[in-house]
């Protein structure tokens, strides 16, 4: 960029307004110094500013600005808090500024040697004994010099094993290869370029190790060179070219790995394994995992699903033709069917600690700010879930999180009041049941109201006072369940704005699992989340309705009943039974899906809940309980219908339908 | 062939400099003023290749890249990023994109990401 005049004009009008709002926003703090919009609006106006000022080469206004942001970073961490005279500082600081605007080719006239000191110094007393700052010259000098000894001592090598044809593959018919990185000079983030580099591999093949660790070339704990060793299918030159094509890389030397090399490589491996629970060897067990895409494993679980699909064709095939002499074979090729199924299941499945560890921080932050005392309790950690039902689960537990914070737990003062301890408690629990895992977040907050449910449900027109008189007060407390409904007497920021127990209640039963919700007014609230394992196998039940199957996801179901058909009753136009003195409405799949019912006296009902209450679908025969695999129906197949999860295959090849109770009818 | 390229930057003067050296690649260049302009702009538009600034108002950076990720697992997203941010980097290409690049903006470096990456 050799002229630079023509953007100064935009430079100022744009600068200009940067300085206003961190002008506005540093009064605002005055009075409320922890705002954290206002911090972030002066972290993010002091940083873009940085960004423009070193752009046109302003580096007297890119330093003050660059301290500037590492300040409000430090403020907006919570690691200091602005005081009078830090505020005070920050605004002779904006004032310089402004003046360095005005002409910004004089700017480097000015000297601002005492406010860098000044901020420096500031954000530095607050985190006493930290490591010097990276951008301190010091370490950066001393960065080069480690850099240029490492120069001397790492020779890269252009490596001869390549000719002479001993290239090592490993069992699966992949060659492994050490790959030598070298980065430019002038790159300034090093472990950023050597992710993207690693990234641009492993699309490749698999990183099996590298020089420095993996966490040290995160941390920059390595000069411009790192080295991986990795397993491809591809040859030399694709590799190459793959790191090549990472900007800002000076060389890449790819050289096949000798058999010497890689049999310390799997020597080193049974070592690790031999002792993995040395505490010193933890770095080095990093290196064993490799990374997956989440896709590969999708695929796998697809392709183990159709393997089991044919399995069980064929043990139909095998029982129905009485073929006695492949039972033996067939009982070993099930059973290894089912541990490589179970094998797969487990490789995808991730400690649930993985969303919990978040929680902490962000309930301490929210009752920090709501005046509120809380403690977090977390249990069940260890927990493991399949990656994608932890990956959807994570919001809606944000949101009940909040709700126990913003509306659960009451004021310490409210608390002391109504006989409580100060100190409210939260917790979120996770345990295996059976094939689900149970996620239950309790506090003893103020519960819910099942009469304040009641008026809001009739000011809002939701239900007729008749008809709310009917539910019974945990029927009424699940209405929070519907959309828009929310008794939150003034909206924060942090929920009330009725949205968010809906659409927890919708994710979590996208995934096949289930919402509850207990509370007692006083006492506090409790809402289990039951979800299933995988979202790929789940259990169902499986009816015919006509010459077809249907299969009904177990966590849906309550229970079967087998009826008469003179118990039907109407009741305006919809068809009801009495179950154990409850009305329960009626959906007939035949009216549904346009099958003749047989007419006959006896009919099956299957009772399901739905929305926080239960509706019977009537069909022919309830087949039993089956494991099926989900295979997902494309969008455009189903556009615009309602009621179906997906589709399995059959053991006899025939395609069953999943219903989704939610969106039927 | 010429494409589009999407730049994310609430700093009407980043863009502009972005779409000078960028103007001879002969590619369609959209603006787009923070996040959340960014993620719908990117719906809008598919862009081959997007400049995505980490630091913006709404939504940042992270989180419009997360977005546009999961609208389209294929985007190709180039984080601008700035010294000592290199945590954030690390977290963005994690997440997905392919390339980063450091303000001040060299020319030259743009090009050859920009050419590298579409």
């Amino acid at each position: 960029m050799n002229d630079m005049s023509e953007y100064k004009e935009m430079y100022a009008v744009e600068a200009a307004e940067h300085l206003q709002s961190m002008n506005d926003a540093l009064l605002s703090l005055e009075k409320d110094p922890k705002n954290s919009e206002t911090i972030n609006v002066m972290f993010r106006a002091a940083h873009t500013l940085k960004g423009m000022s070193a752009t046109m080469g302003y580096s007297n206004i890119a330093e003050l600005t660059h301290d500037m942001e590492n300040l409000m970073d430090r403020v907006r961490k919570n690691e200091m808090v602005l005081d009078t005279a830090a505020i005070d500082m920050l605004f002779e600081v904006l004032d310089t500024l402004e003046k360095m605007v005005e002409v910004p080719e004089n700017s480097s006239q000015f000297d601002i040697s005492v406010l860098v000191n000044k901020m420096v110094q500031l954000s530095n007393g607050a985190v006493a004994g930290s490591p010097p700052k990276e951008q301190s010259p010091a370490a950066e000098k001393h960065e080069e010099v480690i850099q240029e000894t490492h120069e001397e001592t790492v020779p890269v090598n252009v490596s001869d094993a390549a000719e002479d044809g001993t290239q090592k593959t490993d069992e699966k018919g992949c060659a492994i290869f050490n790959v030598t990185v070298t980065l430019h000079e002038s790159c300034v983030l090093k472990s950023a370029r050597a992710a993207v580099a690693l990234r641009n591999l492993s699309e490749l093949g698999d990183i099996i190790e590298t020089k420095p660790s993996l966490k040290d070339i995160e941390d920059e704990k390595f000069d411009r060179i790192f080295t991986v060793t990795f397993s491809t299918k591809e040859d030399a030159k694709k590799v190459e070219d793959a790191v090549k094509t990472t900007s800002e890389v000076l060389s890449v030397d790819v050289k096949p790995m000798d058999n010497a090399g890689s049999e310390s490589l799997a020597k080193k491996k049974t070592e690790d394994k031999a002792c993995s629970s040395d505490a010193g060897r933890a770095a080095v067990k990093n290196v064993q995992s490799v990374r997956v895409g989440i896709e590969r494993l999708d695929s796998l679980m697809n392709l183990v699903g159709e393997l089991v699909i044919n399995k069980i064709r064929l043990m139909q095939i095998v029982s129905d033709h009485k073929l006695d002499y492949l039972e033996e074979t067939l009982a070993s090729l099930n059973r290894l069917t089912n541990d490589l199924q179970e094998e797969i299941m487990a490789t995808r499945m991730v400690p649930i600690d993985q969303i919990f560890n978040r929680f902490p921080r962000m309930v301490r932050d929210l009752a920090k700010k709501e005046g509120k005392d809380i403690e977090l309790i977390l249990e069940g950690g260890d927990i493991e879930l399949d990656r994608t039902v932890l990956d959807e689960v994570g919001d809606p537990l944000v949101h009940i999180l909040r709700n126990c914070v913003d509306h659960g737990i009451e004021s310490p003062e409210a608390r002391e009041k109504a006989g409580k301890n100060r100190k409210g408690k939260v917790k979120l629990a996770a345990r295996r049941e059976k094939n689900y895992v149970v996620i239950e977040a309790q506090d003893d907050g103020k519960g819910m109201d099942p009469k304040k449910f009641r008026d809001a449900a009739v000011t809002k027109g939701v239900m007729s006072a008749e008809d709310i008189a009917k539910l019974t007060d945990t029927e009424v407390l699940n209405l929070s369940f519907l959309p828009g409904f929310s008794t939150a007497e003034k909206i924060t920021d942090v929920s009330g704005r009725g949205v968010g127990m809906d659409v927890v209640k919708t994710k979590i039963e996208a995934l096949g699992g289930s919402v509850r919700l207990e509370s007692k007014a006083g006492e506090g609230t409790d809402i289990t989340l039951k979800l299933p394992l995988t979202v790929a196998i789940i259990h169902s039940l499986m009816v015919k309705v006509g010459k077809d199957v249907y299969a009904v996801p177990i966590t849906n179901v309550v229970r079967d009943l087998a009826i008469k058909k003179d118990m039907i009753k109407t009741i305006k136009g919809e068809e009801v039974i009495m179950m154990m003195g409850e009305v329960l409405p009626l959906i007939r799949l035949h009216d549904i899906f346009s099958v003749k019912s047989n007419g006959s006296d006896d009919m099956i009902v299957v009772v399901v809940e739905r929305g926080g209450s239960n509706v019977g679908i009537v069909v022919d025969h309830v087949l039993g309980q089956q494991e099926v695999i989900i295979k997902k129906l494309d969008n455009r197949l189903l556009r615009g219908v309602k009621g179906f999860a997906g589709a399995t295959i059959l053991g006899d090849g025939n395609v069953a339908l999943i219903l989704d109770v939610g969106t039927l009818i | 062939m010429p494409g589009k390229i999407l730049i994310v930057d609430d700093a009407a003067f980043m863009r502009m400099m972005l779409k000078k050296i960028l103007a001879p690649t002969g590619n369609d260049l959209i603006e787009a003023v923070d996040g959340s302009d960014g993620v719908s702009k990117y719906k809008e538009h598919k862009p081959n290749l997007v400049l995505l600034d980490i630091v913006m108002p709404n939504i940042d950076g992270i989180e419009c890249l997360k977005q546009i990720i999961s609208f389209d697992k294929d985007a190709k997203v180039v984080m601008c990023s700035s010294i000592g941010q290199q945590t954030v980097v690390n977290d963005a290409i994690k997440i997905g994109a392919r390339d980063f690049i450091v303000k001040p903006f060299d020319a030259t470096k743009v090009m050859e990401v920009v050419s590298k990456n579409m």
